[in-house]
């Protein structure tokens, strides 16, 4: 039986992954819910985010809240130039947009191997040091971590809160009602857009200095990311935060346990919610068309 | 006339290809193209009832391992472990698209994209003595083939594979194109159409959709036990998702919409055009992501829609027009009237 100091590592690492998914997910579910995107590159754009992170105060030794806001801005940038040049032409027809986001995909991995090479880069961590809860020393890197995932999730639902976000609610619920209101319904695909990037390159960023940096770092969060948007049901954040939260300590928790086995153990509890909700968790029971 | 013309000229070339090209690696190219456009036009089968699967690779490799396995772990001869790889795979898909057929749309999407990158994480990690961890299994054995009054022979050259693949594609084009011209292939269309529609005319849209599931992922078994026995070693990292993705941009290449001639052109273009761009080394991906957006932006009905839609606009015909009436003129005139 495991004592109360490993029961504490396995939390907090658990909480650590849960942030991480929460923050990748509420992006990604945030432009699959309001733009009717899938986008593949989401991942792309949390490494981008954690290259941009290590460039900057990696490299040019800036300090690391710039370097954070750098990140995010220019994660929103290259988000918000993706979908104006990329998917807006493409308006409407799921599968392509969805190629085109793979082909985004493709062009950044590659990008970042030719730019920075294929090994692990690691940068020095930004908090050393630990705190001792109950005899347990906890590193306070994992702790902040944490309350910035908190703090940034909060961000987010004020900005939903506000004028525009009540426009995102408006164009995920109905486009064409939306447009009739007066809302500029590509502006807020932008805004969308931009804002869910941004969310992922934060989350990026917030994984550099802890973990290493490399291209393909994107992958495993990712389809962990979008397994808890569908079982949270996407357009639900207090849905992505149970769930992401969820996943990330049955990852923590099981792979003490039973090893590499964990993940199979979370695709069949995702098997099991998705037999009985087919839509989610907590999501409304509406569907995104994926027909052509 | 002009299509049996057509069709046996087609057929008497790709029988005599191995006797015209020489070289071993073309052949090799054209084995692994036959391969990717069996696996596409498996996906191509669930996007015509409106299934998106990035799961492709998934049940690719459960194929391949379970005949890997079989064959090297069990003893079991090349052709029973071939057919068995199919119908284990096709039993896999039934299991778990009983479940995730359902819902469709977005859950099926993730759920296959998961289920793809947990196979390869398990492949690689977990029971390493039977699933062979990172380093994969080795040692398969090649196909025997067991001629009466002549003994058994083993199928070791590329050109026998090559015979092999064709015979495996042929099969897969025979199968699917009667499923489309049936009622089963019609109930596909109006399922991919509209499923509340089809729903409402009276057609099982849960049934339709998990047979397409079942019979596009048996066909993927059967390349994953040809691909095992051709490579002779198989890794994980061969089944991971991007490779599932990269079938979607065949399909794309090729035309959505053409569900046979596509995946085949598509995946014939995709194998070829990588050995073509070799020698940007390290940037070919990125000219690979370029042209996939230039396909997905200005040619949206792909290489063999984009031809189809020339030749009906005329465009041929024109271009014919004018050849002939450059090289014959005045021949020209005669046969207008």
């Amino acid at each position: 039986m495991m004592d109360v100091s490993m029961f504490l590592q396995l939390l907090i690492n658990g909480l650590v992954l849960a942030s991480i998914y929460i923050l990748v997910a509420s992006g990604f579910s945030l432009v699959l819910g309001v733009t009717r995107i899938l986008n593949f590159a989401h991942a792309e754009f949390y490494m981008l985010g954690a290259f941009t992170f290590f460039a900057m105060s990696g490299l040019l030794k800036l300090n690391w809240i710039l370097g954070l806001i750098v990140s995010a801005i220019a994660m929103a940038a290259l988000g918000g130039i993706c979908y104006w040049f990329i998917f807006k032409p493409l308006y409407g027809s799921f599968i392509r947009t969805l190629a085109a986001s793979m082909g985004i995909g493709l062009i950044s991995v590659q990008g970042t191997i030719v730019a920075f090479g294929e090994k692990d880069r690691i940068m020095f961590p930004i908090f050393s040091g630990s705190i001792n809860i109950a005899g347990a020393t906890v590193s306070a890197e994992k702790l902040t971590l944490c309350a910035f995932a908190l703090l940034i999730m909060l961000g987010l639902g004020l900005i939903l809160k506000t004028k525009v976000g009540k426009a995102m609610y408006a164009v995920a619920e109905d486009q064409e009602a939306a447009a009739l209101q007066g809302i500029n319904v590509k502006r807020i695909f932008l805004v969308a857009m931009s804002l869910g990037c941004a969310m992922a390159g934060v989350a990026g960023s917030l994984v550099a200095p802890m973990f290493s940096v490399n291209s393909h770092m994107g992958g495993a969060v990712f389809i962990m990311a979008i397994l808890t948007t569908i079982l949270s049901g996407h357009g639900s954040m207090k849905g992505a935060i149970i769930i992401g939260s969820i996943i990330g300590l049955i990852e923590s928790f099981g792979y003490y346990f039973m090893g590499s086995s964990n993940l199979v153990l979370i695709f069949f509890i995702a098997l099991v919610i998705i037999y009985f909700k087919p839509f989610g968790l907590f999501g409304r029971a509406h569907q995104i068309i994926t027909e052509r | 006339m002009k299509k049996l013309i057509c069709l046996l000229v087609v057929g008497l070339l790709l029988i005599g290809l191995p006797m015209m090209i020489k070289s071993p690696y073309y052949i090799h190219i054209f084995i692994i193209s036959g391969i990717y456009s069996i696996l596409t036009m498996g996906f191509l089968m669930q996007l015509r009832v409106g299934l998106i699967s990035l799961g492709v690779a998934a049940f690719w490799g459960i194929g391949a391992y379970t005949s890997a396995i079989l064959t090297t772990r069990l003893g079991f001869p090349f052709w029973l472990s071939f057919s068995s790889s199919g119908i284990i795979t096709a039993v896999m898909a039934f299991g778990i698209g009983f479940i995730i057929v359902r819902p469709a749309g977005i859950s099926f999407l993730i759920m296959t994209l998961a289920l793809n990158f947990i196979f390869v994480h398990v492949m690689g990690t977990t029971y390493v003595e039977l699933f062979g961890g990172w380093g994969g299994i080795t040692g398969i054995p090649h196909p025997t083939l067991f001629i009466p009054f002549f003994g058994s022979l083993e199928l070791v050259s590329k050109n026998s594979y090559y015979y092999m693949m064709l015979f495996l594609l042929l099969l897969t084009i025979f199968v699917f194109y009667n499923i489309y011209h049936s009622r089963a292939g019609r109930a596909f269309d109006t399922i991919g159409e509209t499923p509340t529609l089809s729903a409402s005319i009276g057609i099982n849209v849960f049934r339709y959709r998990l047979v397409a599931f079942v019979i596009a992922n048996f066909f993927s078994g059967l390349a994953g036990s040809f691909y095992a026995h051709y490579q002779c070693f198989l890794v994980p990292e061969a089944f991971d998702f991007w490779k599932s993705i990269y079938l979607q941009i065949y399909s794309i290449l090729g035309g959505v919409s053409y569900l046979i001639l596509g995946p085949i052109v598509g995946s014939a273009i995709a194998t070829i055009v990588p050995e073509i761009l070799r020698f940007t080394g390290l940037l070919e991906p990125i000219f690979y992501g370029i042209l996939i957006l230039i396909f997905v932006l200005f040619l949206p009905a792909g290489i063999v829609g984009s031809l189809h839609s020339l030749h009906h606009t005329g465009a041929y015909a024109q271009m014919g027009k004018r050849i002939r009436a450059l090289l014959l003129p005045g021949m020209e005139i005669h046969r207008d009237k």
